[in-house]
This record gives structure tokens, C-alpha cells and sequence, in this order.
């Protein structure tokens, strides 16, 4: 009798201790607790020794896949090249005069939102459990990693970190993105003076898309133009690209449109990643400050 | 060597939530896109550990689980508590339902479908209750559920292979050989 009601009574309290450990970690929190830290850098630390053979493995099926297609690749390649030149011409033209009128400004690197500081890593492991769309790179606070830096890839931005441990941390997937973590972007639009600006306020699962949200109707707004961050949502710098817009709706209230967005970046295949680190300093920086 | 037998279960255990990790992460475009897949390798091996090792006065399999089920939770997801729940609990039924049954190949594989199942649905309702996703019980099933459980069932046969045999002798050199 007095066995049966002893584990009853364990049931009960992990029963408890559990609630409240969900509790716990679905409140908001910017900072880790140190045995999460710990864990995170220890399972990092074996993840990356795992990841080496795997990778390796991997890349190397790629790269024979890839030889098949390299002199079609080749040939494009070449005819590409000889406009290349030109831009880049153009654009070291650019730079000089855009750095000469800096000085005269008197402006510094970190008064531009388009500037950043990058941070290279790899990635190690994939959340497993596939509502959770994170993925761990081997980079941390050691190396400059902080919370809500963008990450991005060749192609374009991928997502944000999430949390950060010492020596590894947590990127939030742009598929994973909600209300809760909108990104402020414009729409790149040809011939026009100024550009449309709006929200990226989340991802519809079934089309597998980001929803733009606008700020205001505008007619101009239709398929094929590019969408980019503006910088001006305090986190991220400005001019990372996101995507391409594909199909454009009325919003419930027509009062708005509503933008489906094809992020430029492969979500599923990811190795190597660029973390963002922006020069200019970030809400969250500026809100320290003024308590300190 | 006696002594060290839990440690070098715990050792496979933490290998293969790596692995889990490391497995996520190749994409497999054999499969259609929408499915999903996940694998539950730790717990699989400790459901042989529960029916080969364990004896009915331990509790191996039970505090493992809580420790790596903790892990899975930390690492991989944002919500600590849903992991540890889960598959604690479904160990602890596949404990109660070993004393009554024998351990042999056909009742291992039929536990192992159980509780993959039971497990993945249980956490299915879980995330449900705590917002986690919105997801309908048809799309459930169709696109994760069969999916994931035909992939253990795979993957609980390879580790059956390797360590069915193996586990039963760690336990005759436990907790009956004297030396």
C-alpha cells in the first residue's frame, strides 16, 4: 500500500517539476541559463568532430554531380566574365567617390546602416525535431556572436541568431519567423525614386513562402522585383537581400496588399554561413546604454 | 568492468543524439518534400535497454532517459520539459508491460513501433497545447507520423542488430556474474 502511494507521489511532483520547466523556458528570455550554455558548447563540441566525416562524404557526392555540368557551366561562365569587368570598373569608381565624400561628411563607417562587420561558421547540426526550425553553428560570444544578428549566405539572408553560447549558437530559420520577430524590408522597384517599404510578418507553411506585408497600397508592387532589408527594423544592417516577390494579393481588408516572397536562399541545404554583425549600434544596444 | 557498463551505455546514448542532430541536417531528397522526419535513436536504444539489460529492482533506462531526453530538449528545441516528459513516461509503460512479457525479437520490434508512435503522438499534443505549431491531426499522420515511424522501425532494426546481443551480456556481467 505505502509502495503504491510512494509512486504516486513521484509521478506527481516530476509531473509538476515538468510543467513548470515548460514554463520556465517558454517565457521570454534573451540570456541562457549557464548548464544550458554548458550543454550547448559540450554536444557542439562533439557535433562538429561528428560532422567532419559526414560533410566531407557529402560534398564530395556534390562535387561529382557537379562535374558533369561544369563545361555548359564553363561557357556561361566566360560570357559573363567580360561584363563583370566593366561593372567592377564601375563600381571601384563608386567606391572612391561614395569614400571621398564621406571624408567631407565627416561620417564614420558606423553612421551608414548598410555597413557590417561578418563573421564566418559553419554549421554543425539541424534541430531534429522539425517544427523547430533551427539550425547550430559552431560560432559563439567568444568569437562576437550575440542574439538577433542576421545570418546569411551566398544568396541571401537566411534568418537570425536566436541564442548564443560561448562557443556555439542557435539560428532561427527564416521559415520559423512569426509576428513576434518581423523584419522591416524594402521593395526594390526600377525607375522610381523612392522604394515600397513593408514587413516580412511571417511564413505560410503550405506554399512555403514569407508574407509581405505593406506599409500602404501601392499599385506599383508586382512579381519578379527583389525584396531587401531595410535596416530600419534597429537589428539588422540595410541592403541584405531576402527574397523575390512571386505572387501579390489583397489583404482581409483590401486595405493593404500582401506579397508572397521566395527566399533567395536554399533553406534546406545549408554549410557555410556569414553572421551580421552591424556596425551601427542596435536597438537593443542603445536601450543599454541609456540604463547604464 | 562492472562498473563501467552504465557509463558506456550512457557513452552510446549521447553518441547517438548527435547523430540524430548530424542526420537532420543531410537533406534527403528521396523522400516527397513535406514529410517530415525525426529520429528518436536514443530512445530506441534505451527500449532494448529496458527489455534486454534492465532488472526489476533498476532504474538504468529510466534515469537515462531522463538525462539525454533533458539534452534533446536543450539542444535541439526552445521548449525544455516536452522530450524528458514524453519519453520518460513511455519507457516507464514499456517497463511495466516487459514484466509481464518475454524478451524476445518480435515483442522488441512491436515495442518499438508502440512506442515511437505513442511517443511522437504525445508530443505532437504537447506542442499543440503550448502553440508550438497549428498542424491538424490528418496532416499530422499523413506527413510526420507514418513517415518518422517506418524510418525507426528501420533504424530501431539496425540498432537491435548491434546491440541486442551485446546488452544481454552486459547484463549477465552486472548483475550475475560474481568476480
Amino acid at each position: 500500500m505505502f509502495y503504491k502511494k510512494k509512486r504516486l507521489f513521484i509521478f506527481l511532483i516530476s509531473l509538476i517539476i515538468i510543467v513548470g520547466l515548460i514554463g520556465f523556458s517558454l517565457r521570454e528570455r534573451s540570456e541562457l541559463t549557464i548548464i544550458e550554455d554548458f550543454i550547448h558548447d559540450t554536444v557542439g563540441w562533439v557535433q562538429e568532430v561528428v560532422n567532419q566525416p559526414i560533410s566531407f562524404t557529402t560534398t564530395f557526392a556534390n562535387n561529382v554531380k557537379e562535374i558533369r555540368n561544369v563545361y555548359r557551366e564553363n561557357q556561361k561562365l566566360k560570357s559573363s566574365l567580360e561584363e563583370m569587368r566593366q561593372l567592377e570598373y564601375e563600381n571601384q569608381e563608386l567606391s572612391k567617390e561614395i569614400n571621398e565624400l564621406k571624408e567631407t561628411l565627416e561620417k564614420t563607417d558606423s553612421d551608414f546602416l548598410q555597413s557590417f562587420n561578418s563573421i564566418q561558421a559553419s554549421v554543425i547540426a539541424k534541430s531534429k525535431d522539425q517544427w523547430f526550425k533551427q539550425i547550430t553553428i559552431n560560432k559563439g560570444t567568444q568569437n562576437g556572436v550575440e542574439p538577433n544578428m542576421a545570418v546569411i549566405t551566398g544568396k541571401g539572408m537566411i534568418g537570425k541568431v536566436q541564442n548564443s553560447s560561448p562557443f556555439t549558437s542557435t539560428v532561427l530559420l527564416l521559415n520559423g519567423f512569426d509576428r513576434t520577430n518581423r523584419i522591416s524590408v524594402n521593395v526594390d522597384v526600377e525607375d522610381a525614386k523612392t522604394d515600397i517599404s513593408g514587413f516580412i510578418v511571417g511564413y505560410d507553411e503550405e506554399s512555403e513562402h514569407l508574407l509581405l506585408e505593406l506599409n500602404e497600397k501601392n499599385q506599383e508592387l508586382s512579381k519578379g522585383q527583389y525584396v531587401f532589408s531595410s535596416g530600419l527594423g534597429g537589428v539588422f544592417p540595410k541592403g541584405l537581400e531576402i527574397g523575390e516577390i512571386v505572387e501579390v494579393q489583397a489583404d482581409r481588408y483590401e486595405l493593404t496588399s500582401i506579397a508572397h516572397v521566395k527566399p533567395s536562399a536554399d533553406l534546406e541545404q545549408l554549410n557555410h554561413v556569414i553572421v551580421i554583425d552591424r556596425n551601427m549600434p542596435t536597438v537593443d544596444e542603445q536601450v543599454e546604454e541609456g540604463e547604464s | 568492468m562492472k562498473n563501467m557498463i552504465p557509463f558506456l551505455i550512457a557513452i552510446i546514448c549521447f553518441i547517438l543524439v548527435i547523430l540524430e542532430g548530424t542526420l537532420s541536417l543531410i537533406n534527403v531528397s528521396l523522400f516527397a518534400d513535406d514529410w517530415m522526419i525525426v529520429s528518436h535513436f536514443m530512445f530506441l536504444f534505451l527500449i532494448y535497454v529496458t527489455i534486454y539489460f534492465e532488472k526489476i529492482t533498476t532504474f538504468y533506462a529510466i534515469a537515462l532517459s531522463i538525462i539525454f531526453s533533458l539534452i534533446v530538449d536543450i539542444v535541439y528545441t526552445d521548449v525544455i520539459g516536452v522530450y524528458v516528459f514524453a519519453y520518460t513516461l513511455v519507457l516507464y509503460i514499456i517497463r511495466v508491460f516487459m514484466k509481464v512479457l518475454q524478451s524476445n525479437f518480435l515483442i522488441a520490434m512491436l515495442m518499438t513501433v508502440f512506442g515511437v508512435i505513442t511517443t511522437d503522438i504525445l508530443i505532437f499534443f504537447l506542442y499543440n497545447i503550448i502553440q508550438i505549431h497549428q498542424l491538424s491531426w490528418e496532416f499530422y499522420w499523413h506527413n510526420r507520423l507514418i513517415p518518422s515511424g517506418v524510418w525507426n522501425l528501420i533504424a530501431g532494426l539496425f540498432i537491435y542488430i548491434a546491440f541486442a546481443k551485446r546488452l544481454q551480456k552486459w547484463s549477465f556481467i552486472k548483475f550475475e556474474r560474481s568476480d
